[in-house]
């Protein structure tokens, strides 16, 4: 049986994931190692440590960030 | 007296600070790093590029072990943007000491400086220690160490113009008034700059486009150290008097007739 599809938004782009996804599987997904990146959902910076416990919801705009060099 | 280069109460060898920006790759970067001696970079936040998220990576090169990483806030123009970035990247690596720049001018990189000190309040207030990026103005460097910025870096002349210092009278102000460290940012365009910066008296000097855009970076990074060093010794040394006609080195008098 097919689940169930949300949209939502990843650094400005639309995605379909699954209803039942949270912030590490979009990670997983995404082939995003967790270690050097920071992630914001609706604007609200989600600590590290409640990624996998974090449910991402229809229309969720999510914020993926790395560091690059800079002056 | 040789006070030692303390910021936020971490102690540093080196009062050279380099950024990571506009280099042609991160292994040269890190070569100039190395070279430079110095132990702070600056880096910037950006989004990961979806497409290309196997591409090399700054931390690739650079270790956050090794090199003390000054998050700051390039391409910000309001107070909300900028705090949002430091948020983001103390969640990364735990950083508390940030650079903040909050622009107001895409000509010139200006900083808005009323934006400025309302945004180093409330990052202070979030726990932050704010270094500040802002104008060679005096009055506007007081008061952003009244609230509470653990670091002054007034520009010498607009970022990346390689331009050097070109209001010394105001660097030197902002020195002599200043109990935290005042950092000389953007504006360096070679050795001599950042000596004169030191023998100014600031506490030390950013450096990012003087040694990614020279044509070895590497060698320019070994060139700034040395100049920093230099300029520091000079500082602390006191120059001599300077007098408006010649004095004479040599004897003047029981010379032959």
């Amino acid at each position: 049986m097919n689940k169930i599809k949300i949209s939502i938004y990843i650094n400005g782009k639309k995605k379909l994931v699954n209803t039942d996804n949270n912030l590490l599987d979009i990670l997983e997904k995404l082939n995003i190692k967790n270690n050097f990146v920071a992630i914001e959902v609706n604007k609200e910076v989600i600590p590290k440590s409640i990624y996998s416990s974090k449910k991402i919801l229809d229309g969720d705009n999510i914020e993926i960030l790395q560091m690059i060099g800079g002056g | 007296m040789n006070k030692d280069f303390v910021i936020a109460g971490k102690t540093f060898k080196s009062r050279l600070i380099i950024g990571t920006g506009k280099y042609k790759n991160y292994s040269l970067n890190k070569k100039a790093l190395i070279a430079s001696g110095a132990e702070i970079i600056t880096i910037a936040m950006q989004r990961v590029n979806l497409n290309k998220n196997q591409e090399e990576k700054l931390t690739d090169y650079i270790s956050p072990n090794l090199y003390t990483f000054l998050p700051n806030t390039a391409g910000c123009f309001n107070p909300e943007d900028a705090i949002r970035t430091l948020s983001l990247a103390r969640e990364i690596g735990g950083w508390n000491m940030v650079k903040l720049e909050v622009l107001s001018d895409k000509k010139t990189l200006y900083p808005d400086m009323l934006q400025t000190l309302e945004t180093s309040e409330k990052l202070i207030s979030k726990g932050f220690k704010v270094l500040v990026y802002c104008n060679d103005d005096p009055i506007f460097a007081k008061k952003l160490e009244e609230v509470g910025c653990s670091a002054i870096m007034p520009l010498g002349s607009p970022i990346g113009s390689g331009l050097g210092i070109i209001n010394p009278l105001n660097i030197k102000i902002i020195v002599e008034q200043s109990k935290v460290p005042v950092i000389l940012d953007a504006g360096i365009g070679c050795a001599s700059d950042a000596c004169f910066a030191m023998e100014l008296g600031c506490d030390g000097v950013l450096v990012n486009s003087a040694i990614s855009q020279a044509n070895d970076p590497v060698t320019m990074a070994l060139s700034l150290k040395n100049a920093v060093i230099s300029g520091r010794q000079s500082y602390l040394a006191g120059r001599m008097k300077k007098n408006f006609f010649a004095t004479a080195t040599s004897p003047t008098k029981n010379i032959f007739k």
